[in-house]
């Protein structure tokens, strides 16, 4: 298999200019080492291969005519979570309630990325309608982190993170709700943020919770998701909750100088709440930080204990409303075999969905359900705002907040999908910046056991640049991009 | 914390979702298991807290007037009235179609 694939975006595109590689090949080259490669990961539901390589000869034209390039990723192979739009493309959402459903336009994502030249290679897994951390809860089946198939790449976007981490596609676009991005980047040893709320349009993504979604990169370094964050931002009157505001030049941030900058460090994601080797881990970017002329200092914000509370009440009421038109008349696959109207919505739900999208739905009616709405729905509304007033005031002081990205490295396929409550504090150190609508960049930080882990860091709204930037400088500690995962070493050389 | 079937049957008829008698008691008890843990927000120093964002206009906004005192994130993007009404971007039928 071609050496070009463990290659980061960045560098792909240097090859592309000088071209001493085609688009085309390095795309045959994609799916030669997909098809071998899938039936261990299984990270993608489809693959799009005739857009891949229409793709692939328009931007081969364009290097060979030195052509001006539409953006500075053009030619290199991307990777689309299935729960953002593709037109002509099935978008499943992982759900039998989609299964059929083919998309009739682009997400404004997918607009962008094709019009900026990227190669869309397809469609990859996830937890059904973005509900879990593992993606055990696909109906395609469970994709398998490729540092150790045994176990899970993280969720939701867990078919994203581990094709790019096997170097099935060199970039790959998710979504995060509660850490959607973060978690599975972290687990699967890759760089993913999670723009601030507003940034980057919504148009073309399966609502979820409408108040925390946000699409964003999984790369293999942090200039490659500062490149593809800087292609996908922007205000779209297709989604009244982006913003309105400038988009910087993100790769223009990195490597500035971070002396004198303050760095917070939340003691309440330290020490005994999280494993040894990744507090080792936090211990050792800290001493990083300071080297680097840093200001870095232990703060508290105590409102972080009601993150995942807060989080399990809102997430599942926004939800409920969401998935509220899948119901076989709207959206979504009919049961056939009812006899009323009524019976046919309920049943067409009942065997649409699966147990744990089920499990949310159930919750989200219940708190906002007469006589349960003040007791949880309106108290958790107000404990958001809790959080987010502790982080505001906190930047007051502090540029940016560091932290765990995870709890521990990545679980095991099966370990805890039998225990909800588990498997939700998965979330722990990644719900807070979704509750505060504020960007998170998840880093590879080090190694244990053979598993990667990651250190996470947070920013002001609409600061990216920053979070990119002490980001950069953290990578350059592990440099990891160009590793090959254990669990597909056979077949990557 | 418990919630009773009873409870659960309430909860799927609004929700229109069909389950079977063993997922109502599965459910019942890991939803409840669940619910338990949410406890915790009572303790949340809240009662000066309002449930929307404080920078985002507390009562509605008239004729006449264009918000722009929104905080960050998706807010910044004001509101435009066209008398008593907001006005709503085209999207059918415009350049942008």
């Amino acid at each position: 298999m071609s050496s070009t694939l463990p290659l980061s975006a960045a560098e792909l595109v240097e090859q592309f200019k000088s071209r001493k590689l085609k688009v085309k090949s390095v795309v045959s080259d994609i799916f030669g080492h997909i098809k071998a490669s899938e039936p261990k990961l299984n990270s993608f539901t489809a693959l799009t291969e005739e857009l891949a390589y229409q793709a692939a000869d328009k931007m081969d034209a364009a290097y060979d005519k030195g052509d001006a390039l539409p953006s500075p990723l053009a030619g290199v192979p991307i990777s689309i979570k299935d729960n953002i739009n593709i037109r002509g493309q099935k978008t499943t959402c992982c759900s039998a309630m989609l299964k059929d459903f083919v998309a009739p336009f682009d997400a404004t994502v997918t607009q962008k990325v094709l019009a900026a030249g990227m190669v869309p290679v397809g469609k990859t897994n996830l937890d059904e309608f973005a509900m879990g951390s593992s993606t055990e809860t696909s109906i395609f089946g469970t994709s398998r982190n490729p540092w150790d198939l045994a176990r899970v790449p993280g969720g939701s976007s867990g078919g994203a993170a581990a094709s790019v981490a096997a170097h099935q596609a060199f970039l790959a676009l998710g979504s995060d709700t509660g850490g959607s991005i973060r978690q599975p980047a972290a687990y699967c040893g890759i760089v993913g943020i999670k723009p601030t709320y507003g940034r980057v349009s919504r148009f073309g993504l399966v609502a979820f919770a409408s108040s925390l979604d946000q699409i964003g990169p999984l790369t293999k370094t942090v200039k490659d998701a500062a490149l593809l964050l800087e292609t996908i931002c922007g205000h779209d009157v297709q989604d009244s909750t982006s913003a309105d505001m400038p988009v910087p030049q993100f790769s223009a941030a990195l490597g500035q100088d971070i002396k004198g900058m303050k760095i917070a460090i939340p003691k309440e994601l330290s020490g005994d709440a999280i494993s040894a080797p990744i507090a080792e881990s936090l211990e050792n970017a800290i001493t990083f930080y300071k080297s680097q002329g840093a200001i870095v200092e232990w703060v508290s914000i105590e409102s972080l204990k009601y993150a995942v509370p807060t989080y399990y009440i809102i997430a599942p009421a926004e939800a409920s409303a969401n998935l509220a038109r899948f119901d076989g008349v709207r959206y979504g696959n009919r049961d056939r075999s009812s006899a009323t109207l009524q019976a046919m919505i309920a049943d067409s739900r009942g065997k649409g969905f699966g147990d744990e999208v089920k499990r949310r739905i159930v919750i989200g009616t219940y708190v906002l359900s007469s006589g349960y709405y003040d007791a949880y729905y309106l108290k958790a509304q107000k404990v958001r705002q809790l959080i987010k007033k502790d982080f505001m005031n906190l930047f007051q002081t502090y540029s940016a907040i560091l932290m765990p990205t995870t709890p521990h490295p990545a679980f095991k396929v099966g370990e805890k999908i039998n225990d909800p409550w588990s498997m939700y504090l998965e979330d722990i150190s990644t719900i807070p910046a979704n509750m505060a609508g504020l960007p998170a960049l998840s880093v590879p930080s080090g190694v244990t056991n053979g598993l990667p882990i990651g250190l996470q860091i947070i920013g002001k709204p609409f600061d990216e640049a920053t979070v990119l930037n002490l980001g950069h400088h953290l990578e350059t500690q592990f440099n990891f991009h160009h590793r090959i995962p254990t669990g597909i070493q056979d077949l990557l050389k | 914390m418990s919630i009773s079937e009873s409870d659960i049957n309430r909860v799927i008829k609004l929700a229109h979702l069909s389950l079977s008698p063993e997922t109502v008691s599965r459910f019942s008890e890991q939803v409840g298991s669940i619910m338990g843990h949410m406890a915790v927000l009572s303790d949340a120093p809240i009662a000066d807290l309002s449930p929307t964002d404080p920078n985002s206009p507390s009562t509605p906004v008239q004729a006449d007037k264009v918000y722009t005192g929104f905080g960050d994130c998706a807010s910044v993007n004001p509101v435009y009235m066209d008398g008593p009404y907001f006005v709503v971007p085209k999207i059918a039928g415009s350049d942008a179609e």
